[in-house]
C-alpha cells in the first residue's frame, strides 16, 4: 500500500496558511488510497525521524518554514543536515523557504529520489492565499492523480504560476503577480532537474559518471581516489628507479607509495562503512 | 520618472486599497505598507528580496502590456 508522511507544523500566522494548504494534499492522498501518516501542530522531531526510518519509501511531505539547511518545526530543525539520510530513497514534496538550496541538494546527494523545493523564501500575499495555496499543491496533485512525471510536475506548475499571476495582474494585484512569479522562478525539483553544480570538480564528476552518479560522489571518494592514483603512480615510478639503482638515498619512494595507496583504501572503507551505517 | 519609481508608486497605492491584507515572505509578515517601505528603503537586510521583486517587475512592465498598464493606472500616471 502507498503510505505518505505529511509533516505541517503550525505554530504563527504563516503556518496557520500552509497548514490549510496541506489539508487539501491530506485529503487528495487520501482519496488516492494513499496511507497518511500526519504530523501536525506541535510536531517531534523523534516521532517523525522514527516514522521516516520506518517507512522508508513512503512519500514525504512538508508544509512550513525552511532554511537553506533544514525544515523547521516550532522547537527548532525538524530535518537537516544530520538526519537528511532519511529522506533517501523516497519522494519529497516541500513548501518551505529555501531548504532547495543546500538541504534539497544533500538530500539529492544522499539518494533521495525526488525533492520538490524553493531555492529562495516562499512568498504569499493574504488576498491572493487560495492563488497561491493552488500553485503550492499543484506539483503534488499532478504526481499522484496524474501520475506524470517530476521533470512534468515542474514545468505545468511553472506555467501554472504565469496563468495565475496573469489573472492576478488583470485584477489589480500587482504585488501578489510578481511575487507569484517570484516563487516559480525558485521552484526546483532534483530529478527534475538535478541541481546546479557550483564546485568545478563535481561539474567534472557529473560529466564523467553522470548526473546520478557525478552527483553522489563524496568528497571523501573524490580524494580517497585522488591518493591511491598517486600513491600507485609513485610506488610504481620508484619501484624501477630504485631497481634501476638500488643504492639510491633516500630509497623510500616506493613506500611512500604505498602509504599513499594505503590511506587512499582506508577512505574508501571508511566511506562504505558510514554508508552502510546510515541504511 | 524611470520604471522602478513608477512600480514602487504603484505599490504604494495598492497598498493604500488594502490596508488589513499582509504580504508574508517566508516568516516574516507585513502589510502591504509595510512592504511598500520596505521596497523603498531596499537596505541590506531586503537588498536580495527587493532586487529580485523590483527585476520581475520590471520585466513584466517591459513585457505584459496589462501589467504595465495596472502600474501606470496605480500610479496615476495615465
Amino acid at each position: 500500500m502507498m503510505k505518505a508522511i505529511v509533516v505541517a507544523p503550525r505554530f504563527d500566522t504563516a503556518t496557520e496558511y500552509t497548514y490549510q494548504w496541506s489539508r487539501e494534499v491530506v485529503d487528495l492522498l487520501k482519496s488516492m488510497g494513499y496511507t497518511v501518516l500526519e504530523f501536525s501542530g506541535r510536531v517531534d522531531r523523534r516521532e517523525v525521524e522514527s516514522a521516516l526510518a520506518e517507512h522508508r519509501e513512503a512519500l514525504f511531505v512538508f508544509y512550513d518554514h525552511g532554511s537553506e539547511d533544514s525544515l523547521w518545526a516550532h522547537f527548532g530543525k525538524l530535518i537537516d543536515l544530520s538526519n537528511v539520510h532519511l529522506l533517501a530513497g523516497r519522494d519529497c514534496y516541500t513548501v518551505a523557504c529555501l531548504s532547495a538550496k543546500r538541504l534539497g541538494v544533500e538530500a539529492y546527494k544522499a539518494g533521495c529520489r525526488a525533492y520538490w523545493g524553493y531555492t529562495i523564501e516562499f512568498a504569499f500575499t493574504t488576498d491572493a492565499a487560495d492563488y497561491f495555496k493552488e500553485f503550492a499543491n499543484y506539483g503534488l496533485k499532478l504526481r499522484v492523480k496524474e501520475g506524470r512525471s517530476w521533470r512534468e510536475c515542474l514545468d505545468k506548475a511553472k506555467q501554472l504560476a504565469r496563468q495565475l499571476a496573469t489573472k492576478l495582474i488583470s485584477m489589480g494585484n500587482i504585488v501578489a503577480g510578481v511575487l507569484m512569479i517570484r516563487n516559480a522562478d525558485a521552484l526546483v525539483c532534483y530529478d527534475g532537474e538535478p541541481p546546479e553544480a557550483k564546485c568545478p570538480f563535481r561539474r567534472v564528476a557529473v560529466k564523467l559518471f553522470g548526473k546520478k552518479v557525478g552527483w553522489r560522489l563524496s568528497r571523501l571518494f573524490a580524494c580517497s581516489t585522488l591518493l591511491f592514483g598517486l600513491g600507485l603512480g609513485t610506488a610504481i615510478h620508484d619501484f624501477f628507479v630504485e631497481c634501476a639503482d638500488p643504492l639510491r638515498f633516500p630509497p623510500h619512494g616506493f613506500w611512500i607509495g604505498a602509504c599513499l595507496v594505503v590511506i587512499g583504501h582506508l577512505m574508501v572503507i571508511h566511506e562504505l562503512l558510514s554508508r552502510l551505517r546510515s541504511c | 520618472m524611470n520604471i522602478e519609481e513608477l512600480i514602487l508608486r504603484a505599490v504604494e497605492a495598492e497598498a493604500k486599497l488594502k490596508p488589513n491584507e499582509k504580504v508574508f515572505i517566508g516568516a516574516r509578515e507585513y502589510t502591504y505598507a509595510e512592504f511598500a517601505k520596505l521596497l523603498k528603503k531596499n537596505d541590506r537586510s531586503s537588498k536580495k528580496l527587493v532586487e529580485d521583486f523590483l527585476s520581475i517587475a520590471v520585466k513584466l512592465f517591459k513585457e505584459n502590456d496589462d501589467f504595465k498598464k495596472r502600474v501606470l493606472s496605480l500610479a496615476g500616471a495615465t
